[in-house]
């Protein structure tokens, strides 16, 4: 019976062993893929949320200081960290002002004194967070000289020195994140454009045949791209199923970081969504590659 | 040439059409006749004269190195081969070597030429299994060509050829491989056809035949052509 289902079975792939091992580089490049992608908008996502919640502030650093009296010597720390609090309530661009206490203060110290209470007479810099609105509008340099004329043991941490640093970090990893997604590409492509070239020279007096019954260089170039995309959608799923237990440890362990720096490396749903459709994009992108190849090879016959 | 049928224009009009393989010697030399619709034709010609060469011309294998050949009333040498498709499915041709496609039944093969052209599976099965039986493979339509003798392979070959209503039949050595008995039969089939309209080519070395059916012959020596007019046209019955 013409099983009609089956039109690509009008060429002889099954004796044509010249593509078989197109699945298994599928299966490795979409592997690769997944990874890059998942990487990359893992990033992407980090450097977004460390551009809105650091950006928007930063830190002063009031250091302990003293002042020596006739009688004794008397705790400046506190009085200094008043006057500067009163600078920056007045500069314009900066919408809050907060001294962060001890409780606070001994949170941040955690990681290298270990969960201990500060004792009140323990010097140690007072830390004042601030909130700024748009900060294209502070005045550092201002705000600097401001400071050094009525606080002069306060310090400024801006975040955004070292930020802009951990961002152009992030970035080059990303672009080379890009970069091995590209290389996976066109060695796909390349792979697919030998498949073809090889399959096409297989089934070259078939084609001819096809040709001279009347057939377009479409029609033939549809059997190739289907075979490929059937081999292709196989090889690229295992290589998804393959890959995504891999993000998703790698993503676990990342979250038991909690608030250190590489939190929030995790991946929101369509991004989750988009992992998982890279196996059509990939199908897609060989089937598309081999109805090139072949439609550009069959121009040249007659 | 034969009978022109009204005024209808020449299925096929060589002008002095030469052809030679990338750089050798030219293997067929000022090429000059036509062939009305509905006309028949033997080619002939000793092995090596260039039957199967001026055949591949016919069938768009093979382009003219010069010279100027039309098909259907349009001109080969200027027409984008986007257009050949087009041009090939007014043509039927039996390749000496069949040219079967060995994965696929007889079924499937003779389907082939009306699967390019996208005509709907229920259409096609219904033709094909007339026409294998049309040509006494009824029996035989699931079998795949390495299980088929040489004439059972030939007849699908040819039925190949007919399933799309060619209007020019394009025949390479049909009767080769077959005795004489089959040789007869196959030749009434194409003289059926031609009287339905379709104009027939057939190559052969077959002298017997052509005494038999005598139609006018295309006679190849040394690659230049000569038209043969028929001598027993007119005492010939079928």
């Amino acid at each position: 019976m013409l099983d009609f289902k089956k039109y690509t079975q009008n060429l002889p792939f099954a004796y044509d062993t010249s593509s078989l091992f197109l699945p298994w580089i599928m299966m490795l490049m979409v592997f690769l893929a997944s990874l890059t992608i998942a990487g990359s908008l893992a990033v992407n996502n980090m450097v977004k949320y460390w551009n809105s919640s650091i950006s928007g502030s930063l830190t002063v650093q009031v250091m302990p200081s003293s002042v020596k009296t006739s009688e004794n010597i008397v705790d400046n720390t506190m009085a200094e960290v008043d006057r500067t609090v009163a600078v920056l309530k007045q500069t314009p661009g900066i919408t809050d002002v907060h001294v962060l206490n001890n409780d606070e203060i001994g949170k941040l110290l955690e990681p290298w004194l270990g969960n201990i209470a500060l004792h009140e007479d323990l010097p140690v810099p007072r830390l004042i967070d601030v909130k700024i609105n748009i900060p294209e509008n502070l005045n550092l340099p201002k705000l600097k000289d401001e400071l050094a004329k009525y606080a002069p043991n306060a310090s400024l941490d801006v975040h955004r020195i070292w930020l802009a640093k951990l961002i152009s970090l992030a970035s080059t990893l990303k672009f080379l994140a890009w970069m091995v997604l590209l290389l996976v590409l066109i060695t796909t492509a390349i792979t697919v454009i030998y498949a073809t070239f090889t399959s096409l020279e297989v089934h070259k007096p078939a084609i001819e045949l096809l040709h001279l019954i009347g057939a377009r260089d479409a029609y033939i170039a549809l059997l190739f791209s289907r075979r490929t995309l059937t081999f292709s959608l196989a090889g690229a799923f295992i290589g998804t199923f393959l890959a995504l237990p891999l993000i998703i440890i790698i993503g676990t362990m990342l979250s038991g970081l909690q608030e250190g720096l590489l939190a929030r490396a995790s991946l929101a749903w369509f991004q989750w969504f988009f992992i998982a459709s890279i196996p059509f994009f990939a199908a897609v992108l060989s089937a598309v590659t081999a109805f090139l190849t072949v439609a550009c090879q069959l121009k040249r016959t007659m | 040439m034969q009978k022109n049928k009204a005024s209808l224009p020449n299925i096929v009009e060589f002008e002095n059409v030469g052809l030679r393989y990338g750089q050798g010697p030219e293997i067929l030399k000022d090429i000059r006749f036509s062939l009305a619709p509905g006309s028949f034709h033997f080619l002939t010609g000793e092995s090596g004269a260039g039957k199967t060469s001026l055949l591949s011309l016919m069938y768009l294998a093979n382009s003219p190195t010069r010279g100027r050949l039309s098909l259907f009333d349009t001109e080969v040498n200027n027409t984008n081969r986007k257009k050949f498709p087009e041009i090939r499915r007014n043509i039927g041709v039996v390749f000496q070597d069949f040219r079967l496609l060995d994965h696929l039944t007889a079924q499937e093969n003779v389907a082939l030429p009306l699967r390019v052209m996208g005509i709907k599976e229920l259409e096609i099965k219904r033709h094909v299994n007339e026409l294998l039986s049309w040509v006494g493979l009824a029996e035989h339509i699931n079998a795949k060509p390495p299980t088929l003798a040489g004439g059972q392979k030939q007849r699908v070959a040819i039925a190949r050829a007919l399933i799309n209503r060619p209007k020019l039949l394009l025949a390479d050595e049909p009767t080769g491989n077959v005795d004489d008995r089959i040789a007869t039969r196959l030749l009434r089939l194409f003289i059926e056809l031609n009287k339905i309209g379709t104009t027939v080519v057939i190559a052969t070395h077959n002298e017997s035949l052509i005494e038999r059916f005598p139609f006018p012959r295309l006679h190849l020596s040394s690659g230049r052509l000569k038209v043969l007019p028929s001598s027993k046209i007119s005492s010939f019955k079928t």
